[in-house]
């Protein structure tokens, strides 16, 4: 099964070399039998991926531990869920996976044949980097190498990745980043074949959107697997690997954005083309990232020398990409008239200076430590309190303007269009801030920062109601219907309004719990208890216990709130036999206003043990922000009537 | 008389009591606030790239016990850090100080979108000022048109006029 599946690399390695000079060789001759060809070839990388992508879950989930792969990151205790999941624990097969997708893709993309000219060229553009990934894979880290003997036992996969969020998250990660590559083929290919009207932005909507939800889960399930596996009661350190996927995200949000303006007024298309590109290198780079081991990270693969051929792939795709918009430049440009500053079209250009002033700050942080070596001879840190500081002010920005782009209307907004459309949101916020204010809120940053998330609110759903009740006037319809009708007709605007909501309850979510979140480590003995502001937790036990072939050591806790019972509480140490360092699983207990978070941080001879009890505010809502998030691009996506863009603008219409 | 007696150990008593419990105030109890903020701006340094106050190994052990150690000593946060700093360099600090070459990272954020903000603003104004000469263009050839329009009018008029 090895061999099959490596000969289906190698085989793969070939026939993408064949399907990017068929293509672009019979387009340039005008030759379609030869297109024809090529694009069979497509067809058939993304089949050998296939087949060697099940080459490999099949020797995982039979451990065939003759083969490396299998013997690094299984063992025969290993649950099937996980065996499968090892697909992408280590380098050789998370690389797999990134093939896989992105020759299924590929094939997608070259069979749906949108705009017949741009098809050939788009589609060898990503078959060059199914042609990179093969090369890696054949040639530089064969996930079916033999290690030429049969071990009777695998080393066993890392404990911290058998995690639920573990295993989706590479996999929506993935799909995110890969989904990138498909607008910027077809951008890089709108400049080859000269086609630079915002076609391949229509076309390309669906997978930049689906691509950006499945980076907004995937940023998603890793900070819920941080939260529940890595047991230091945060889900987000702005480790290297975490903001490697986090700084496209930012980048893939501003493109989102500024492709409406294009859409409607026919601008900004140097900075678009220029946009998808940094954001698909930034996906390269992130991988760069991973694979080196050039950063100190607790997400990151190790060591290898796969950072290097990284490096200059995203370096030759660097150069050839701004090479060809440089070239390409006199066509790019658009339409130059904005009638005026205060616009819908201004308050998009200010929130991408803001969202890729926040990539860039974040970008810039996490390679700050090889700038700080390269000047100083010494590699400074840069962490939690950096990027707190830095990227804190931009937020509020952020979250401001969210709050304020709704409210402009589209070309130029008069004084009383400014009057009449932020009366309602301004006088919400300001009667939040003094209620919350009354209520106890005290903390500077805390009370503005909700006070804007207040105003985002007011404003989105005051605009939502304005519309329900122009429908009502005018079609005489109930105001559920109006408001039904009105959603569904125009699902690509309230679907973004809905994914605002969803950030907004998710910004919440990240503002409560830095600001009001409570620490308490304290070493019990049988019986005694710890107060946590309204939790009173009780030591009753601590015991050995088994988990599978694991042993486990676990602190009974009994936990109240206010007097009345939560339950028995266990957090507990897990002892692998495969791995030097235990693994904390902590205990949590959660509400719509605060998890109760547990860690048993160690115990004594004694029977004495040492809790730490964090209280973490509104840490549900990030949860729950994150999914309205995904439903909103769901909705936005859904096909049919109204999925399509506003009117496009032009002079005196 | 017996009075006079036990008021010398009483006031003895009374002192070492106070003495006692007066020392941990200042030699053993620890403020937690303090440890917390040192914590969260020290990282684990045992490669494992962890704030030390999200840490859990044995390294992050170590360096806890040594800040409750020092502050239970009555030594301040800036002491504390400063041992740190001394024994591991500026790389145990969760963010690079500002001063000297470091302080390229606290400002360059800024100044790129600073920079930014002032090109949207350039470019904006630019093209606001476009659209207004596009229709001060437009306004002064709408009357031209009109009058281009009613010669045209008038040329068929005197035309019509003649097959009357």
């Amino acid at each position: 099964m090895a061999d099959i599946g490596y000969i289906s690399l190698v085989i793969g390695f070939v026939l993408s070399l064949y399907a990017i000079v068929g293509q672009l060789a019979g387009q340039k001759l005008g030759n379609r039998n030869l297109i024809k060809s090529a694009k069979g070839a497509v067809l058939a990388v993304a089949i050998l991926a296939t087949v060697a992508s099940l080459a490999l879950i099949y020797l995982l989930v039979t451990g065939d531990f003759s083969v490396k792969y299998v013997y690094d990151y299984t063992s025969t205790d290993l649950p099937l869920f996980y065996k499968f999941a090892a697909f992408w624990a280590g380098n050789g097969g998370s690389l797999l996976l990134w093939l896989w997708v992105l020759a299924i893709y590929t094939a997608i993309v070259t069979y749906s044949d949108k705009i017949d000219e741009l098809t050939p060229c788009v589609s060898s553009i990503l078959m060059g980097n199914a042609l990179f990934f093969l090369f890696i894979l054949a040639f530089v880290t064969n996930p079916f190498e033999k290690l030429g003997y049969m071990p009777a036992e695998g080393q066993g996969m890392n404990p911290m990745l058998q995690n639920f969020g573990m295993v989706i998250h590479p996999v929506t990660t993935y799909l995110g980043y890969v989904g990138f590559a498909v607008p910027f083929a077809f951008a890089m290919a709108a400049l080859m074949t000269k086609n630079t009207d915002d076609r391949w932005i229509k076309i390309t909507r669906k997978w930049t959107i689906l691509a950006w939800m499945f980076l907004t889960l995937g940023n998603l399930y890793g900070a819920q697997w941080a939260y529940v596996e890595l047991g230091w009661g945060g889900y987000w350190a702005w480790d290297p690997v975490e903001n490697a996927s986090f700084i496209p995200w930012l980048t893939g949000s501003a493109f989102l954005h500024s492709v409406m303006i294009q859409e409607r007024k026919n601008m900004l298309k140097t900075w678009n083309v220029s946009l998808i590109t940094i954001t698909y290198l930034l996906t390269l780079f992130g991988t760069f990232l991973v694979r080196s081991g050039i950063l100190t990270s607790v997400h990151a693969f190790g060591n290898s020398n796969l950072g290097m051929f990284f490096l200059v792939f995203t370096g030759l795709v660097f150069v050839a990409s701004f090479w060809l918009i440089a070239d390409r430049l006199p066509m790019l440009k658009g339409s130059r008239e904005f009638e005026s500053f205060v616009s819908k079209e201004s308050s998009f250009l200010l929130n991408n200076l803001i969202l890729v002033g926040i990539a860039f700050t974040t970008f810039f942080g996490t390679i700050y430590p090889l700038i700080g070596e390269l000047f100083t001879g010494s590699r400074p840190t840069v962490s939690i309190p950096y990027f707190d500081k830095v990227n804190a002010p931009l937020g509020l920005l952020m979250i401001l303007l969210m709050g304020i782009c709704p409210l402009i209307a589209w070309r130029k907004s008069s004084g009383k269009n400014l009057r009449d459309n932020f009366l309602v949101p301004l006088a919400g916020a300001v009667i939040f801030a003094v209620i919350a204010y009354v209520l106890g809120l005290r903390k500077i940053y805390a009370l503005a920062a909700f006070t804007a998330v207040a105003f985002v609110v007011v404003s989105t759903l005051s605009e939502v109601a304005k519309g329900t009740l122009v429908r009502m006037r005018m079609t005489g319809e109930n105001p559920v219907a109006a408001l039904g009708r009105l959603l569904v007709r125009n699902r690509r605007r309230y679907g973004g309004y809905i994914i605002h909501l969803g950030l907004i309850m998710l910004l919440a979510g990240i503002i409560g719990s830095h600001t009001y979140n409570r620490v308490e480590q304290k070493t019990l003995r049988l019986g005694e208890t710890i107060r946590v502001e309204d939790y009173s937790l009780t030591y009753r036990n601590l015991a050995e216990g088994k988990d599978g072939k694991n042993d486990t050591v676990y602190a009974d806790v009994a936990a109240a709130k206010n007097g009345q019972p939560l339950g028995l509480l266990q957090p507990k140490k897990v002892y692998y036999p495969t791995h030097p360092q235990p693994a904390t699983e902590v205990a949590i207990r959660g509400s719509l206003s605060q998890d109760l978070y547990l860690i048993l941080a160690g115990w004594e001879n004694d029977g004495r043990a040492t809790l730490k009890v964090l209280i973490n505010p509104l840490v549900a809502w990030l949860w729950i922000g994150g999914y309205v998030m995904v439903a909103g691009t769901v909705f936005a996506l859904w096909p049919g009537r109204g999925a399509d863009v506003g009117p496009k603008y032009t002079r005196g219409v | 008389m017996v009075k006079k007696f036990l008021k010398i150990p009483l006031a003895i008593i009374l002192g070492a009591a106070l003495i006692l419990s007066a020392v941990p105030a200042w030699a053993g109890q620890v403020d937690m606030k303090v440890q917390k903020e040192i914590e969260d701006s020290l990282v684990c340094q045992d490669n494992c790239g962890m704030i030390l106050s999200s840490c859990e190994n044995q390294t992050a052990e170590y360096m806890r016990k040594i800040i409750v150690d020092r502050l239970s000593r009555g030594q301040s946060k800036e002491q504390v850090m400063g041992y740190f700093v001394s024994i591991y360099g500026d790389k145990v600090l969760a963010a690079p100080p500002a001063k000297g070459f470091n302080i390229t990272a606290w400002v360059t954020p800024f100044i790129v979108i600073l920079a930014g903000g002032l090109l949207i603003y350039f470019v904006l104004d630019k093209w606001v000022l476009y659209a207004k000469l596009e229709k001060m263009d437009r306004e002064s050839e709408e009357p031209k048109k009109h009058a281009d329009l009613s010669e045209y009018e008038d040329r068929l008029e005197d035309e019509l006029k003649k097959y009357r």
